[in-house]
């Protein structure tokens, strides 16, 4: 447990010396929805019942934006070779875990401290896009809520795509091609329980972006650990 | 029997043993359910003669579905058994997959076209499928994006996995969600809901592109493995001149 922990606050220690990385991100997720008025025209009666849409869209592309290259430098510097290694906890003489365990809690690590460095900015940054797109802002609790649980989901399919398409030649689109067709169902679950038809925030459609969450949960880490074992050269597990 | 087919060289004598017979039953099925599809079964009494293009229509989208699945076998065989066929299957089989999903929505858009007036609609199934389709291409583009070509084989198989889940939902969709796409006809409780005269040509058309299907994939799997054997030999030749 103590790795886990060290692990996040590695990534978080490192977010926050480049910080910018964050701003870039945001300026990402503002420009996407600015597109959108540009596009269709200035006219309140046509982004109202499109903001939350247009909001949902753009966290998803700007999530997985955030995503290329995110085990790269780990394995580049050699900190994943490190990190497989199976170790005995000598403070607490708990029995070593085998490597494949290992790689599944840093690949949860790594999603938790994307997500502190990415989702929460990106969620405070929310209401302000709501009111830039004439959103009716009763709604804005629901919204939250329901991106709030959407940018988890969001961030452990980015860690599967990163994971799959980490080394690959063209491995930006090539993860948003592997990611969007899983993404599909979150998106629509999340626009779905974002407008409820009345002003109470669980709603089933939240519940199914929750269990989507949570078999995400279940399936990121193995699978990263899959997929990150064979990238540093050895034969996993 | 997966034991049994581990050797690629006694893969080869089956297929090979195979490969006659199933041409044999693949041509007169489809070329008897073909007739029976276009000419000699009744039109639709409330589609007329453009029902015919369900004898297409429905095996391919079938047989989509069928290629994930094995796909997702694959993946299954190759990650958790090590099978050393299962990523030449995989690799095998994923285009010719892709193209079945293909070939399901344009045969789906020129029906629609004339019976609903649209080419396409984003109602449940079709969505479903081409979301199918594109995790085919996510497979195929992850199997071949490295500069490694067996580095590919393990994120293929795992994402070809983790796809699977889209399958019940494309199977299912029709039901889960009421819209445009008529539910189902032939898998459901209570039985066939079609008449014998369009349920025979469908089956042998069904028949026939299970053995196309198969007979592809043993072919693409005979270059696949032969390729290996060419990369491996010349990899030999590289070693005994003494390398750089």
């Amino acid at each position: 447990m103590h790795n886990f922990h060290a692990q996040i606050k590695r990534d978080l220690t490192i977010g926050w010396r480049n910080r910018q990385d964050v701003a870039v991100m945001l300026i990402f997720f503002v420009i996407i929805i600015a597109l959108f008025p540009l596009a269709f025209g200035p006219s309140a009666a046509i982004l109202e019942p499109l903001a939350v849409p247009i909001i949902w869209i753009a966290a998803l592309l700007s999530i997985l934006a955030g995503f290329d290259g995110l085990f790269a430098d780990d394995v580049r510097d050699g900190w994943l070779d490190q990190i497989s290694i199976p170790v005995v906890d000598v403070v607490s003489g708990e029995p070593p875990m085998g490597s494949f365990y290992q790689l599944g809690l840093y690949a949860v690590a790594k999603a938790m401290a994307h997500w502190v460095k990415t989702g929460v900015p990106l969620l405070l940054t929310t209401p302000l896009m709501a009111i830039m797109l004439h959103m009716p802002l009763h709604q804005l609790g629901a919204l939250m809520v329901a991106l709030a649980v959407g940018s988890c989901s969001l961030t452990l399919l980015g860690i599967i795509g990163a994971a799959l398409a980490q080394g690959a030649r063209r491995g930006g689109g090539l993860m948003a091609l592997l990611v969007l067709p899983l993404a599909v169902p979150v998106l629509i679950f999340g626009v779905m329980a974002s407008q409820p038809d009345m002003s109470v925030i669980v709603t089933p459609h939240l519940m199914l972006s929750g269990a989507l969450a949570m078999l995400l949960l279940a399936l990121a880490p193995p699978v990263a650990a899959m997929a990150l074992s064979e990238s540093d050269g050895g034969s996993g597990s | 029997m997966f034991d049994f087919m581990a050797n690629p060289t006694r893969f080869m004598r089956i297929a090979d043993w195979l490969f006659r017979p199933l041409l044999l039953v693949t041509a007169v099925t489809m070329a008897y359910g073909l007739y029976l599809g276009l000419f000699a079964s009744p039109p639709d009494y409330q589609q007329g003669e453009t029902v015919r293009i369900i004898y297409i229509h429905v095996p391919s989208a079938w047989l989509a579905l069928f290629g994930y699945v094995g796909l997702g076998l694959c993946g299954l065989f190759y990650i958790v058994w090590r099978h050393p066929l299962a990523d030449i299957a995989a690799r095998a089989i994923a285009p010719v997959g892709a193209m079945f999903a293909f070939l399901t929505l344009v045969t789906g858009a020129l029906w629609g076209k004339p019976m609903w007036g649209a080419w396409w609609v984003w109602d449940a199934r079709l969505t479903s499928m081409l979301i199918l389709f594109f995790f085919y291409l996510g497979v195929i583009a992850l199997a071949n994006g490295f500069d490694r070509p067996e580095r590919g084989s393990r994120p293929a198989a795992l994402l070809a996995l983790v796809g699977l889940v889209n399958v019940p939902i494309v199977k299912f969709s029709v039901d889960w969600w009421h819209t445009l796409h008529q539910p189902a006809s032939i898998l459901r409780r209570g039985g066939p809901a079609i008449d014998a005269s369009m349920l025979t040509p469908l089956i042998l058309m069904l028949i026939a592109c299970h053995g196309y299907f198969a007979l592809v994939v043993i072919l693409r799997m005979r270059a696949l493995i032969a390729a290996r054997r060419i990369a491996n030999i010349e990899l030999k030749r590289l070693g005994n001149d003494g390398g750089i």
